[in-house]
């Protein structure tokens, strides 16, 4: 499911304050392990024992002999897995494009939020509270329905839009080249621009008042204030969220694999990496190579966690 | 829901590595034979997720004490991984819904149990291609529980106006479509959906090619075959001169592209029946069934897809399961139940007479009644091809021709550089997986 | 920070705005919150309508009105089995989130206040963690499930939802902001337990930021489909996103879903809109803090 649905990622930029506290340490490791421990069990379980496995499994491949049927055998079988996938110009075809679509959607969104952010900044207080109730709705729709809601909006039979521009005498098509992103872009920015609004509008407030207060009195437009004094101190904020969204977008599935209804033949089934690995494990049962696939994402998904957490330090520092 | 361990979770958690590093190289034994007759009581897991099938298990169950079935409706898109999880586990259930292909996957996979023996009693039920269905390779790891034989509905009154006649063969329907086609470019007289090459596996179904023949003990593939070259001609002739729509079957309002004359002609089966007189609001009456067109009128052959019912491996009583499995698929009084459309099960029998279950499945308002609906049913029941085998990769093949398939609906390739493609992807494929296949021809 | 402050401070004190820019600030709000409300506004309409009418009449325009046989057919279906999918939806994610932040805020708390060797190290592996994708993770931990036996039982989604990185780091953003070590250190010499420090003293201290973590992940299992999609087996143990998918999948074989489906897609927004609408105020200071230190 999308990132956007899922607010926390965004906050891990912040510089975390150190504040060790001196004469715990004694006790400390003790203690400290006592308390994580129902996290650490749970977290070998569930984090490195399936990794582990996933690990070992991506080192076999599964071997028939004769006709294929009866049982197989699943053999070492080294790195033949990842050298194939290495090979596999779809695969990086469906990573490439999740990182590009990923990277216009998210500027779009980002760009819509933060102005709304300023909007709602410039207008009455009680105002506010109806706009923002009204801008959080497509937030508080689990995923998988507003999904279902744009597949019939985007259907070409069922879907009213289409409806309106037929006795308008014109004809509007959702998918097939560009539309197919843009459709797809349409539904991950619908269901994202209420939270990151939020977002925004609390570092928005979090600004001390002094700030702008001068340029105000000074008698700047509010759009100028905007433009160059808030803008600019949250530009952190955006581009940190901006990246983990990029992070998230790698793992997109829920939304092309509900829209492959409608259009099949523009959303392939390796359209992104994850429906990639959805297909070979759960269609063909191949999860040897599934998991092999799996880790090459958690690798690249890493590299760039950690190429961003180099380059955003570097420049807030 | 199953029982709650939690001391299971903490003691698992320290064992567990070395049982996984154990349990991954192990692809199993095997071996299973299974041709001794169960004595006793004995209970039996049953995963499905065709309606009105539950209600069937219960009457089941009243008449049978001695073998207990117990339902689980295992609905989702991932039910097949989870057989399979459930398998490598050891505690599948004894049987599952399937269809004919992931029947194939699981076989050479090795994760059914051969019922060859206590199965063939039954055998004498079904028709050949459902026995087929499950039988890939020659041995038998389930009972056959559905067909969906294809024929064809179209709009009468269009094709009055537009001058055509009902199709005979394929050609008749190119020419049809292109007649249409001349005094209406809006209108189709075919549909092909774009994540669906199900209409080029009919084709070929019906033109009595072979893209996978067991020949002893190794494969002959044929996707460049004469037969299969004439099947896809035609899906590329639909292609190049536009005369089908591509209205996807998952779209929801996917019947409105015939609702609306669009397109004015369509394969269909007999799961779809009963729900088109209330989809069809428009245009229901106009309809009338006719034979699916064929490649040799002489010798005319439909496909269809076929419904399973699996037996799967560590299934400690296949005699059991099997008698189950085909009491609920032969037996008058299931199929009575199942095929009527208050069940909501979709389901049409796969057993060799089905004239007692035709009438019920036939809409009340949608035929205009000019054609005798239950004789083109049965006639699509007694006319599918029995050449058509499921290969061991076959999921993974289809797979593969899924993505091909888009493109070719786009025009990016031919329906021939896809089937080549697929010549060759199927042998690479089976190669590497150590199964002998070679060429056809 | 409390939220009343910035709800205080948000109108511009300052240059009274034109008209012209009120107009268009609005104007351009107006635009957006439509954009926002259609798709529902298209929901609602929807599931008033009966199959027939869904595809022959105005998509955004009421035809007779079904609303009720709808809710009748969603009724009987499968013995009312979408009201035991709301109940699962309900339980999962409020023993879910509840766990969750238990563990998140104990662990959190360790790592704040308790210094130990490979403190760094660890806090670098979950801040990690927390960043791999949960879609990646469900399948091997499938397999693992399968192994141990655990899959089809609650536990084979409440652990999993359990184990929550990104909470830990919450938990620990808020250990280190609202637990004064100088308030800890008082209580030991009043000789208090460890375990009761935590239990009486800190988790006080950090109950915004428990309630936090409890909503965020309220809203993330309400939403996940994912995990019991892999996970469960047997409708009845579904919950509400995944019935309702198992419906979607139904309607593009044998039968009539889509008013099912709409209806059922209307019915499953309501319990989560009512819950993050009355806990907004927290939801809003919550994320302020989480985000901002």
């Amino acid at each position: 499911m999308s990132t956007l649905t899922r607010p926390p990622k965004v906050a891990t930029d912040s510089p975390v304050r150190r504040t060790s506290p001196r004469r715990a340490g004694r006790r400390g490791a003790y203690k400290g392990l006592l308390f994580m421990l129902p996290f650490l069990i749970g977290f070998l379980l569930t984090y490195v024992v399936p990794i582990g496995y996933a690990l070992n499994q991506s080192l076999h491949e599964k071997k028939s002999s004769g006709i294929g049927f009866g049982p197989t055998k699943v053999v070492f079988a080294g790195f033949a897995n990842f050298a194939a996938i290495l090979a596999d110009g779809a695969f990086w075809a469906g990573m490439l494009r999740t990182l590009l679509f990923g990277a216009a959607q998210i500027t779009v969104m980002l760009g819509i939020s933060l102005l709304l952010a300023l909007l709602l900044d410039g207008i009455a207080a009680r105002a506010v509270r109806f706009f923002r109730a009204g801008l959080l709705i497509p937030y508080v729709i689990p995923g998988v329905v507003s999904t279902l809601i744009w597949l019939f909006l985007y259907s070409p039979t069922a879907s009213p839009i289409v409806d309106i521009a037929d006795r308008l005498g014109t004809s509007v098509t959702f998918f097939g080249g560009i539309n197919t992103y843009l459709s797809l872009g349409n539904l991950l920015t619908w269901q994202g621009i209420g939270f990151n609004m939020i977002l925004i509008s609390a570092s928005l407030q979090a600004l001390p008042r002094e700030l702008y207060e001068a340029a105000r009195l000074d008698g700047a437009k509010e759009w100028r204030i905007a433009w160059s004094i808030k803008v600019p101190n949250i530009t952190g904020i955006l581009v940190l969220t901006g990246m983990f969204s990029l992070i998230g977008r790698l793992q997109l599935f829920t939304e092309p694999l509900f829209l492959r209804y409608v259009a099949p033949e523009s959303i392939s089934t390796d359209f992104t990496p994850m429906l990639e690995i959805f297909d070979r494990a759960f269609k063909t049962g191949d999860y040897q190579y599934a998991a092999a696939e799996s880790l090459v994402l958690a690798v690249v998904t890493g590299v760039l966690a950690f190429v961003f957490y180099r380059v955003t330090n570097r420049k807030m520092s | 829901m199953s029982t709650i361990r939690t001391r299971a979770v903490a003691g698992a958690a320290a064992a567990l590595s070395l049982s996984l590093v154990l349990s991954a190289c192990g692809g199993g034994d095997g071996s299973d034979s299974a041709a001794k007759t169960t004595k006793g009581d004995v209970k039996l897991e049953f995963w499905s997720w065709t309606d009105g099938i539950e209600a069937q298990v219960g009457v089941w169950n009243k008449a049978h004490p001695e073998t207990q079935v117990k339902f689980v409706n295992a609905a989702g898109d991932t039910v097949y991984q989870k057989l399979r999880a459930a398998v490598t586990s050891g505690n599948a259930p004894c049987l599952s819904k399937m269809d004919g292909m992931n029947l194939a996957n699981f076989a050479a996979d090795g994760l059914l149990t051969d019922i060859s023996e206590v199965a063939a009693p039954y055998k004498s039920r079904y028709t050949a291609p459902a026995w087929n269905a499950v039988s890939p390779g020659g041995a038998t790891y389930g009972i056959p529980t559905g067909s969906s034989p294809l024929f064809t509905a179209y709009r009468a009154d269009l094709f009055q106006k537009y001058g055509i006649k009902a199709p005979k063969t394929w050609q008749d329907l190119i020419d049809a479509g292109k007649a249409v086609q001349k005094k209406d470019k809006g209108v189709k007289i075919y549909n092909m959906a774009g994540e669906d090459p199900s209409t080029l596996v009919d084709l070929s179904w019906e033109a009595g090619a072979q893209w996978y023949k067991l020949a002893g003990d190794h494969w002959e593939i044929g996707f460049t075959s004469p037969e299969a070259l004439k099947a896809g001609d035609v899906v590329q002739q639909l292609v190049d001169n536009d005369l089908a729509s591509n209205a996807s079957y998952a779209d929801p309002g996917v019947f409105k592209t015939w609702d609306l004359g669009h397109t004015i002609a369509m394969t269909t089966s007999t799961w779809q029946l009963p729900i088109y007189d209330t989809n069809f609001p428009k245009s229901k009456g106009e309809w009338q069934l006719a034979d699916s067109p064929a490649f040799d009128p002489a010798k005319p052959q439909t496909s269809s897809n076929f419904d399973v019912t699996a037996v799967l491996k560590g299934c400690k009583y296949p005699d059991r399961a099997a008698q189950f499995a085909a009491w609920l698929s032969s037996s008058k009084e299931s199929l009575t139940a199942l095929t009527d459309p208050k069940s909501k099960s979709g389901l049409f029998p796969a057993v060799k007479d089905v004239s007692p279950y035709v009438d019920k499945i036939i809409p009340a308002e949608m035929f205009n009644g000019k054609s005798d609906s239950a004789q083109v049913i049965t006639t699509a029941a007694s006319r599918v091809g029995d050449q058509w085998q499921y290969g061991p990769n076959y999921a993974a093949m289809y797979s593969e021709m899924q993505k091909q398939w888009g493109q070719v609906m786009k025009k990016e390739i031919t329906v021939k550089e896809m089937l080549t493609h697929l010549q060759d992807w199927v042998l690479a494929d089976l190669k590497s997986k150590g199964v002998k296949a070679v060429a056809a021809g | 920070m409390s939220s009343a402050t910035h709800d205080a401070a948000a109108p511009g004190g300052g240059a009274r705005p034109t008209r012209r820019a009120v107009a268009l600030t609005t104007g351009l709000l107006i635009v957006f919150l439509l954009y926002s409300l259609a798709p529902t506004w298209f929901l609602l309409v929807a599931s008033t309508k009966n199959q027939t009418d869904l595809y022959s009449t105005f998509g955004l325009w009421f035809s007779a009105n079904h609303l009720a046989d709808n809710f009748q057919a969603i009724w009987d279906y499968h013995d009312g089995v979408f009201g035991r999918w709301l109940l699962n939806s309900v339980v999962y994610s409020t023993v879910g989130a509840a766990g969750s932040t238990l563990v998140s805020l104990a662990a959190g708390y360790g790592l704040a206040k308790c210094e130990f060797k490979g403190r760094g190290a660890l806090f670098g592996v979950i801040v990690g963690a927390s960043l791999l994708p949960s879609t990646l993770l469900a399948f091997p931990l499938y397999l693992v499930f399968a192994e141990i036996g655990l899959t089809n039982t609650v536990w084979a989604v409440l652990i999993p939802y359990f184990i929550n990185p990104f909470g830990v780091y919450l938990g620990k953003v808020y250990a280190d902001t609202s637990v004064p070590t100088e308030l800890m250190e008082a209580a030991r010499i009043d000789g208090a337990s460890e375990t009761r420090i935590f239990f009486s003293v800190a988790l006080r201290l950090m109950r915004t930021g428990g309630i936090t973590i409890f909503m965020l992940d309220f809203v993330n299992i309400w939403n996940n489909f994912f995990l019991p999609l892999f996970m469960l087996n047997g409708e009845r143990s579904f919950p509400v996103t995944l019935g309702l998918f198992s419906w979607v999948q139904q309607a593009q074989t044998a039968r009539d879903m889509n008013t099912l489906v709409l209806t059922g897609s209307l019915l499953s927004i309501i319990p989560l809109a009512v819950f993050m609408f009355a806990l907004q105020k927290y939801w809003r200071s919550g994320i302020l803090m989480g985000s901002l230190k």
